[in-house]
């Protein structure tokens, strides 16, 4: 019953209208290159703080979800993806465009995109409220554990150098040591500055890290940032799929989302790879592999159910668990900290109809994402013609208001730092991602492990012990072996197939 | 290549410089075996463990001579990035003695001109706007007490908000 009280409450006019706002302003951010989802939520935490816990939670989980759907209107209709989730949406949306199809090629963007989401959120809801009931019996050393599988998961993230995302969940987790030890209550790496006493801002430090420090990379670049592609929009109208071409594509649509859905799970792993999963995977299924590419209907539908899927998803470990699971939840985090709320299974007892608000909000989203798709692509398309300087002049503006709304001159020098620091991340190719997910996890990750070595009169090898513990700690291991023994691996078959006699 | 290298030796030592503070944490003898110390040591033991690997790698790939092409795109311009830092750093600092509208004012023409855009129109119709939309979204709507500034620029501001 609890989940048709959410329902109720999202659809309650006060609430109905930021779930509208959130999926609006998300397709923005979207199908803007340059920006996106994880930018545009980072950006926008500072206003919610005027809005009540659910109207804040509302808007951006459906920022969140237009977001990942925004991409691909820019990436069908220009060859450019407003945002990553929608890469492999381009290779088969662009020739279709081509083809004079746009509308088409909308039309199924839109709903892959509304149905993979729906049936993620289904299996959200069950997922989360089952595993957070389990979460409740963990302990210390299976929280450590937890973290410590959502910390290993960063090796996959945003980068090609494993070494680079690790280096920066280490920086995170030095960051997370910062302020008054929750064991001892000794004050650590502080300087003397009494505003570090409480640990670094997380908000401020985000809007540096994903907002303030784009702009700057973006300014600082000597070529200028090449226009999009004139193609006449004024003629291009989204055309639906109809019921019979939904069935056409339902085992691709159904196999996107399952992929999405899964991706979407596992802690660090965010929408691109699941829309690049479900897209390498639909080839692999298809009795036409070599027609992928050229404009089929497959090569959108697969990438966009996943995507979607896979950003509602993420939503399982965030709730149930407290731990993200992809950059955008990281940063949503913000959200539950400026509104005094700690995600986590605590959340489904304390603040069950927030939680299941949120369910019920992500739902309608999946709806509003068809409507915007259907009657607002012109507007959208129109966006992505406003020049990068009034878009970079307007975020940096946002970034230090917000900061400055959000506490006080610490928080936009804090943010400051954070933009600098996120700047020279940005050129070296460091992702920043794995930093705030260290940021985040670092607390649980300390504070377990320590209370359970204590538990354990600090024998760490009863804490290993642990069936769940010590699981959670071979799949960690797993996944952050996996990308050297798949190195490993090929290598070997190279020198094997250079081999005389091979 | 030379870069990286450059920030793994500036992340070693300061990470290093981090360990060594982690020595002058006030201990309490309840928690001799995992004082505050404890969690930090390990991070940074990790840290540095990475960081002396990436500097391994970097090293031998200068032995190697691996060729890199750099892409163009990627090419920075420090100096439009240290002027777009100070006219943001700027515009911060100025706000509390010109108040938030003439200090937003002044700063998205700036922050404009830095990037390039010279059309007097855009120089001075995008900051009016912008300027009146997040005045809108801040103070009408959201109520925040942005500063005000001093003296005549209070008297100024004190009219609108």
């Amino acid at each position: 019953m609890e989940i048709l009280s959410g329902f109720a409450n999202a659809l309650d006019p006060s609430n109905l209208i930021f779930v509208l706002m959130g999926v609006f302003v998300g397709i923005c951010f979207g199908a803007v290159p340059g920006l996106d989802p994880t930018t545009g939520t980072a950006l926008l935490i500072p206003i919610t703080y005027a809005f009540s816990p659910v109207q804040a939670l509302l808007f951006l989980t459906s920022l969140y979800l237009g977001g990942v759907f925004g991409g691909s209107i820019t990436a069908i209709l220009f060859k450019v993806p407003g945002s990553s989730e929608a890469v492999m949406t381009s290779l088969d949306g662009y020739p279709m465009t081509q083809r004079g199809e746009a509308g088409k090629a909308l039309g199924i963007a839109i709903m892959s995109s509304s149905i993979g989401g729906t049936l993620a959120v289904i299996v959200t809801i069950v997922l989360s409220t089952q595993l957070a009931k389990v979460a409740l019996q963990f302990g210390p050393a299976e929280y450590f554990a937890l973290a410590v599988l959502g910390l290993s998961c960063v090796s996959s993230i945003g980068t090609n150098s494993q070494i680079k995302s690790l280096i920066g969940a280490c920086v995170g987790l030095l960051l997370a040591t910062v302020g008054i030890d929750a064991i001892t209550g000794v004050t650590r790496f502080t300087f003397g500055s009494k505003s570090l006493l409480s640990g670094i801002a997380f908000v401020p430090a985000i809007i540096g890290l994903f907002a303030a420090s784009e702009v700057f990379n973006k300014v600082s670049q000597k070529q200028e940032l090449e226009a999009v592609e004139n193609v006449d929009t004024e003629k291009v109208k989204t055309k639906l799929m109809s019921l019979k071409e939904i069935l056409a594509l339902k085992w691709t649509i159904l196999r996107g989302s399952v992929i999405g859905t899964w991706i979407g799970i596992l802690p660090g792993v965010g929408a691109t790879t699941a829309s690049i999963i479900s897209y390498t995977q639909e080839v692999r299924f298809s009795k036409h592999p070599e027609k992928f590419g050229t404009g089929i209907q497959e090569g959108i539908a697969a990438p966009e159910a996943a995507n979607n899927a896979a950003a509602v998803a993420a939503m399982i470990p965030l709730l149930s668990l407290g731990i993200p699971g992809s950059g955008t939840t990281a940063v949503l985090i913000g959200a539950f900290l400026i509104h005094g709320l700690k995600v986590g299974p605590l959340l489904f007892i304390n603040n069950s109809d927030l939680v299941y608000s949120i369910f019920g909000g992500m739902f309608i989203a999946n709806f509003v994402v068809v409507l915007g798709g259907l009657f607002a692509v012109r507007f959208f398309v129109k966006l992505v013609k406003i020049p990068y300087p009034i878009m970079a002049t307007s975020i940096m503006s946002f970034c230090i208001i917000g900061s400055l709304a959000l506490g006080d001159v610490n928080g936009v020098l804090l943010m400051f730092v954070f933009a600098v620091v996120g700047f020279f991340m940005g050129h070296y190719k460091y992702p920043t991602t794995p930093v705030i997910l260290g940021l985040v996890l670092g607390p649980i990750l300390e504070t377990s492990l320590r209370r359970a070595l204590m538990m354990t009169e600090y024998n760490f090898i009863d804490l290993l012990t642990r069936p769940i513990t010590a699981v959670l700690l071979g799949l960690a291991l797993i996944s952050l072996l996996a990308p050297w023994i798949g190195k490993l691996i090929s290598f070997a078959k190279d020198k094997t197939s250079n081999f005389p006699g091979h | 290549m030379r870069g990286d290298l450059v920030i793994n030796v500036f992340l070693l030592l300061l990470a290093g410089y981090f360990y060594k503070l982690t020595y002058s944490f006030k201990q309490i003898s309840k928690y001799d075996v995992m004082g505050p110390g404890f969690w930090p040591r390990i991070v940074l033991v990790f840290l540095m463990g990475l960081i002396i690997f990436a500097i391994v790698i970097e090293i031998r790939k200068m032995i190697k001579k691996v060729s890199q092409e750099e892409d163009k795109n990627q090419k920075i311009s420090y100096k439009k990035f240290i002027f777009a830092l100070v006219v943001s750093f700027g515009y911060f600092f100025i706000m509390r003695y010109v108040g938030f509208v003439i200090a937003t004012l002044v700063f998205q023409g700036m922050f404009l001109f830095v990037q390039g855009v010279r059309q007097v129109k855009i120089l001075i119709l995008t900051p009016s706007v912008l300027t009146l939309l997040l005045f809108i979204l801040f103070i009408k709507l959201m109520y925040l007490p942005l500063p005000k500034g001093i003296g005549i620029f209070r008297s100024f501001s004190l009219l609108l908000y």
